[in-house]
């Protein structure tokens, strides 16, 4: 059959606009359509957030308060246990170290969830946050006062794409709480789930133990709370085992979050 | 007719601020499209150039939003729109409810594998492109059938023209 010349034209342009795009030739417009339609999009999701959590909160028994209620008084009860236990490091160590930490520190800027992908396949969050706000691809973001969920994946002026840690493409070096090394890699398996893996077998890991981050990514700092030790797995003769991790965080329910910058990458004040 | 293209840019941006705002927020609509069946029942109901347009602007809308996804919805949809504007053309001449559903199957399976294309050649797997279609179908055609008889009811669109000549001459008409 064969082929209109409109069509040819029309297949060409395309293949061009793609190409296009690729260069980033778009990206001006795509910022400018951005900030047109964020404010729009950033109120319709916070509403839609705020209805669904009413509509869920009408339909929870008072056991199910209860246990919501003690859930988060364990992830209160994490952040400062973990807080507790990093000063106690500090303080341990030379005083040279604390002047090192205060100089290289880190600030955060807040940010509103707009829109998310979470399932088996992909675990990922977009905020209105971007790249005029000191963003980078690589920091960390955290949420409900301190808890570590994931990694900035995509940045552009207006908004990012964060890549929670049970997304099956990320990956986080993880560290034990009581000590300040290297434990194993955290992959995501999707729907809420994570694995610690590559544990040496001569570490003494054990159920309901809190897992940090480690500290060795460039722009994630240690010592943030990422989840809990459900089940480990593995033969006394493996040389590595694999752990199941719980979230700490509530991936599901997470209209705020923070991202963890630099300062010297903070913008400047007026 | 510039309020007719106004109606459709709104309608499209209705529909793209819906499926990244609302739908990911809501458990029970996380299979929700309603891009693509609103895409049919305007390619039936409406003007060829319309559904076009409003394919492009929706499509545009999530491409903005969903920047991790990277499969050009912007193209994606005004393309599936041409595909199903010739086989309603060529195969499907009437229209009526089954067209409808016929083409928003034909449409999703198509709009499928031009997204599992685009994933090979982009992140080299197409791995999740048909996740969760046998809900997306379900809604699909829910939404398609309730917007056809909509448009049924509350338009003529889809009334069939008898001509008079027609009707005179008619034994039933005669009896």
């Amino acid at each position: 059959m064969p082929i209109s010349k409109t069509t040819i034209v029309c297949i060409a342009i395309g293949i061009v606009l793609i190409i296009l795009s690729f260069v980033g030739i778009f990206r001006p417009i795509g910022d400018a359509a951005r900030w047109l339609f964020l404010p729009v999009v950033r109120t319709v999701s916070q509403t839609t957030q705020e209805a669904v959590g009413w509509l869920h909160g009408a339909s929870r028994t008072s056991e199910q308060d209860r246990i919501a209620q003690l859930e988060e008084r364990v992830r209160l009860f994490t952040t400062d246990q973990v807080a507790c236990a990093s000063l106690e490091r500090e303080n341990g160590m030379l005083r040279a170290q604390a002047h090192f930490l205060e100089e290289s520190g880190y600030d955060s800027v807040g940010a509103r969830v707009i829109s998310r992908e979470i399932g088996s396949i992909r675990a990922r969050v977009t905020i209105d946050r971007g790249a005029r706000d000191g963003i980078e691809t690589g920091q960390a973001v955290v949420a409900d006062g301190g808890l570590y969920v994931g990694k900035i994946l995509t940045v552009r002026e207006r908004i990012a794409v964060v890549e929670l840690f049970t997304d099956p493409e990320a990956r986080t070096a993880a560290a034990p709480l009581a000590k300040p090394r290297l434990l194993g890699v955290i992959e995501g398996r999707g729907n809420g789930a994570a694995l610690l893996t590559y544990i040496p077998s001569s570490e003494e890991l054990s159920e309901d133990q809190i897992v940090v981050t480690a500290g060795t990514e460039e722009k994630v700092s240690g010592h943030l709370p990422v989840g809990i030790v459900n089940v480990v797995n593995g033969k006394p003769t493996d040389p590595f085992y694999t752990a199941a991790l719980e979230p700490l965080a509530d991936l599901e329910r997470m209209p705020y979050v923070s991202v963890l910058r630099p300062t010297a990458l903070a913008p400047e004040q007026p | 007719m510039v309020l007719g293209w106004i109606r459709v840019a709104l309608i499209a941006l209705l529909i793209g601020c819906f499926e990244v705002a609302v739908r990911p927020f809501v458990p029970w609509l996380v299979f929700f499209y309603p891009l693509l069946p609103v895409l049919v029942l305007t390619l039936l109901g409406s003007r060829f150039s319309r559904a076009v347009v409003l394919g492009t602007i929706g499509g545009l809308f999530l491409d903005l939003f969903f920047l991790d996804q990277l499969d050009y919805a912007v193209l994606r949809f005004p393309v599936v729109v041409c595909i199903l504007a010739y086989v309603s053309g060529k195969w499907l001449t009437n229209r009526s409810l089954y067209t409808a559903l016929a083409l928003t199957i034909f449409g999703r399976v198509i709009e499928r594998i031009f997204a599992w294309c685009i994933a090979l050649i982009i992140r080299g797997t197409g791995e999740g492109v048909w996740h969760g279609i046998a809900p997306v179908f379900s809604f699909d055609l829910l939404t398609v059938t309730v917007g056809f008889i909509i448009l049924a009811v509350w338009t003529s669109r889809f009334l069939t023209a008898i001509p008079r000549a027609a009707i005179r001459e008619s034994s039933w008409y005669e009896s």
